[in-house]
């Protein structure tokens, strides 16, 4: 929710002009210069997401092999990251971001909408950082809020496409693939849409460390690997026959969310540049 | 953001206030805004309860002119051939004759069309009542794969490129059409949607000819320990709006309640829907699966299919015909002029 910054922001200094209108009511329009804002003391950080398959990083769309030798193509891949904190030298917390959301698709560019990438930056304050932390997923304070009260732009808002109409609640992550699990051609699809409070999950503190001057960029790359996903020891995902769930309706369904969406934040990593 | 935004309009009606010189222009055009908001009063019956309007929504003439003209509008689907009057039809107290609705290309949905009459007066929406809102439900029909299956943005977008839509929504909003102000404007039309003038109206104000002697036999029964239907269908709108087990056989596609909190217990448990306007909304049930109001009380009648988290409230009844009858009959008295699309 960069944007949503940026409106606190923009209300912050229209509220700041306001009461200088009231307090020099007859100044309006011809008083003295205002001081502007002081630049704040800010460093920049760029978080981009990587899904991998083994070494290599996966691209949108196109066929690669698994472990387990099946084939597939990712058609979709979005998640919401939210209470995004940086942890400072001294253990204290700066929240960077409310909340975020990761689209693996490419832009397209015929399209004039509002649209997400793999890639998030925000402000934080200059300082020392050893650690990052964020829930994967909408928390429960917000997950029952009105998509068409946030901008087009927001993630929260409807455009996203990740509310679940019916429920009225956010989807947390959704993967949809084709998939060739040994039958000579892409028929079988993968399908997994989560969400519920109950599978909203929060990441251990990654080490990292960062000592960012006022005006410094740094990145991060947070990744996974594919087969992390389903093949995790002891929860592993039997993908010819646990390939579609949308959490809710059985309670096989959630199980299944539920094992992927473990394995999923488990084999989330942080790595610095 | 939601909160900040309200900051921003009331620090710019101060900005407005106290630079008046340079924004007269601007405080014009407020001025005609609120001159173009005339509240929309709605026509409560003096025995109906309350109705909750959000804070967010306030209702205006303007507004609830342009909710109506969106509600009958089929190009909020995606392929400009479903409206919601589609399915919730005027002369049907806003249900649908079919068991399940069709949606855009034949798409056919998974339940049946609920009346819309007195929708403002539930505090929950959807047959599993997962819904908060009527703002909140547009979406559902709006973005349903087997309903209009548009996006929100893009059926704004559309009604955008309309220039008397444009001028519409920038009249009652001061603003285009977002998903906020689509979704405010339908929910705002379908608040007036009010009856209260049934035959049964008239006979709880008072009027004790307004039912016939069989109708009246119909009531007491109704209302009657033994049948107990008013413990679940009760208060004026003849629905307590919780979420109950009728004794149906849940379809394996449709667990009800179930699909929202996972749990075993929830099975089969479904929104009490309203009995206003009952004759007019057949079919009946979740699903549409009795074709006829006599259907349902033998139904009530074997007590049920016997299935499990069955409430115990639902047992065999050992109807006599003229009880039937007499039920059937005070069925017809819930019929209000506006649910015929008077
Ligand atoms: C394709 C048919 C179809 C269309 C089009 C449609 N609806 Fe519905 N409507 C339904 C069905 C079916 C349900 C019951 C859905 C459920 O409970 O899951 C429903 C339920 C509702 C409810 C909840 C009623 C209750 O008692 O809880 C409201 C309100 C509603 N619709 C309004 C609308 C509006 C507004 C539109 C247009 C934006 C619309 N509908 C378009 C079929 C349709
Ligand atoms: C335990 C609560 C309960 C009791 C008692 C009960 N009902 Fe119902 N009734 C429901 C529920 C829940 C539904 C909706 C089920 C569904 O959607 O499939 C319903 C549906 C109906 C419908 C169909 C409404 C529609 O729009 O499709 C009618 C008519 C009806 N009940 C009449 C009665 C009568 C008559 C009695 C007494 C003999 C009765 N009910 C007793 C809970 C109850």
């Amino acid at each position: 929710m960069q944007l949503k910054q940026t409106y606190q922001w923009i209300t912050g200094l229209t509220l700041v002009a306001a009461l200088v209108a009231l307090t020099s009511f007859s100044g309006c329009g011809n008083g003295g210069p205002i001081d502007p804002p002081k630049p704040p003391d800010v460093a920049e950080i760029t978080l981009s997401f990587d899904l991998e398959n083994g070494s290599e990083e996966l691209a949108f769309q196109a066929p690669f092999t698994d472990v387990m030798g099946y084939q597939h193509r990712l058609l979709t891949l979005k998640f919401y990251l939210s209470n995004l904190v940086l942890v400072k030298a001294d253990g204290s917390t700066e929240e960077v971001d409310e909340v975020v959301l990761f689209d693996y698709k490419p832009i397209d560019p015929s399209l004039n909408n509002p649209q997400w990438t793999r890639e998030v930056s925000f402000t934080l304050p200059s300082g020392d950082y050893t650690g990052i932390q964020f829930g994967v997923g909408i928390p429960a304070d917000i997950n029952d809020e009105d998509p068409t009260t946030y901008a087009n732009e927001d993630p929260l808002s409807a455009f996203s496409n990740m509310y679940w109409n019916w429920a009225t609640m956010y989807r947390f992550i959704i993967l949809e693939a084709e998939s060739d699990t040994g039958t000579g051609s892409f028929d079988h699809d993968i399908l997994i849409h989560t969400g519920l409070d109950d599978l909203y999950r929060t990441s251990p503190v990654y080490p990292i460390s960062l000592s960012l001057a006022s005006g410094d960029q740094a990145a991060l790359t947070l990744s996974l690997d594919w087969n992390d996903i389903w093949y995790a020891e002891g929860a592993s995902i039997l993908l010819k026959e646990e390939h579609i769930t949308h959490t809710t309706d059985t309670q096989e369904d959630f199980d299944l969310a539920s094992r992927f969406t473990d394995n999923f934040v488990a084999g989330l990593k942080i790595n610095q540049e | 953001m939601k909160k900040t935004f309200g900051a921003f309009v009331l620090t710019s009606v101060l900005l407005l206030v106290a630079c008046s010189t340079e924004t007269e222009q601007k405080e014009d055009n407020l001025v005609t805004l609120q001159e173009n908001h005339v509240p929309f009063e709605l026509a409560i019956p003096s025995h109906f309860p309350d109705m909750v309007i959000p804070k967010d929504n306030p209702l205006t003439v303007a507004k609830v002119e342009l909710g109506k003209q969106l509600f009958f509008d089929p190009s909020l689907s995606v392929d400009g051939s479903v409206s919601c009057a589609s399915c919730h039809l005027p002369s049907k107290a806003f249900s649908d004759v079919l068991a399940v609705s069709q949606g855009v290309k034949g798409a056919v949905t998974e339940r049946n069309s609920p009346s819309l009459m007195n929708i403002g007066f539930h505090p929950i929406f959807m047959r599993e009542g997962a819904v908060p809102t009527l703002e909140l439900q547009v979406l559902s029909p709006l973005e349903g794969e087997t309903e209009m299956a548009h996006n929100i943005v893009l059926a704004c977008e559309r009604l955008n490129q309309d220039s008397t839509y444009r001028a519409r929504f920038q009249e009652v909003f001061g603003q285009s059409a977002t998903p906020f102000t689509l979704t405010r404007a339908i929910a705002a039309y379908e608040r007036t949607l009010i009856g209260g003038d049934a035959p049964f109206d008239a006979y709880l104000l008072g009027d004790s000819t307004a039912l016939t002697p069989l109708q009246q036999q119909g009531y007491a029964l109704f209302t009657s320990d033994r049948l107990a239907c008013s413990s679940c269908h009760s208060g004026v709108l003849l629905s307590s709006f919780a979420l109950e087990h009728n004794g149906l056989k849940p379809r394996d596609t449709d667990p009800g309640l179930m699909r929202l909190t996972l749990n075993e217990a929830d099975r089969g448990k479904f929104k009490v829907p309203s009995l206003r306007n009952i004759a007019l909304t057949a079919p009946y049930m979740h699903d549409g699966r009795f074709a006829s109001l006599e259907a349902v009380i033998e139904h009530y009648n074997k007590g049920g299919d016997g299935v499990t988290n069955q409430d115990e409230r639902i047992r065999s009844l050992s109807l006599q015909e003229d009880e039937k009858e007499a039920l059937l009959a005070f069925f017809d008295a819930l019929t209000e002029a506006s649910g015929k699309g008077e």
